[in-house]
């Protein structure tokens, strides 16, 4: 089982 | 309430089968795995919370995790999209 997941990655301009 | 995604959030799927989303609004992009994924996937197309983690479940293949688990993960992510600013509705 893997649990679901968000990550910010970066921003860009 | 349906959940979408905003109208400036852009969403890709990538190789490994998790997919980024793009928000045009504030410039920033984001990672989800495989199994977010599929949550959202599930989640936009109307799937109730208990659909989605029987599909997660599934995909484990080798009995671990289970549905209580599974459901409070999946209004984790929710939640975080939503904080984030990448849905609405739900």
């Amino acid at each position: 089982y893997s649990k679901p997941t968000l990550l910010k990655l970066g921003s860009f301009e | 309430m349906t959940l979408r995604l905003r109208a400036e959030v852009s969403l890709a799927e990538a190789e490994d089968g998790g997919g980024v989303l793009l928000d045009e609004r504030s410039g920033e992009y984001w990672q989800l795995n495989p199994s977010g994924l599929t949550t959202l996937k599930l989640r936009l197309a109307g799937a109730d919370e208990a659909t989605i983690a029987e599909t997660l479940l599934a995909g484990a293949q080798d009995g671990t995790g289970d549905v209580a688990q599974a459901v409070a993960d999946i209004r984790e992510l929710v939640a975080q999209l939503a904080d984030a600013g990448l849905v609405v509705g739900g």
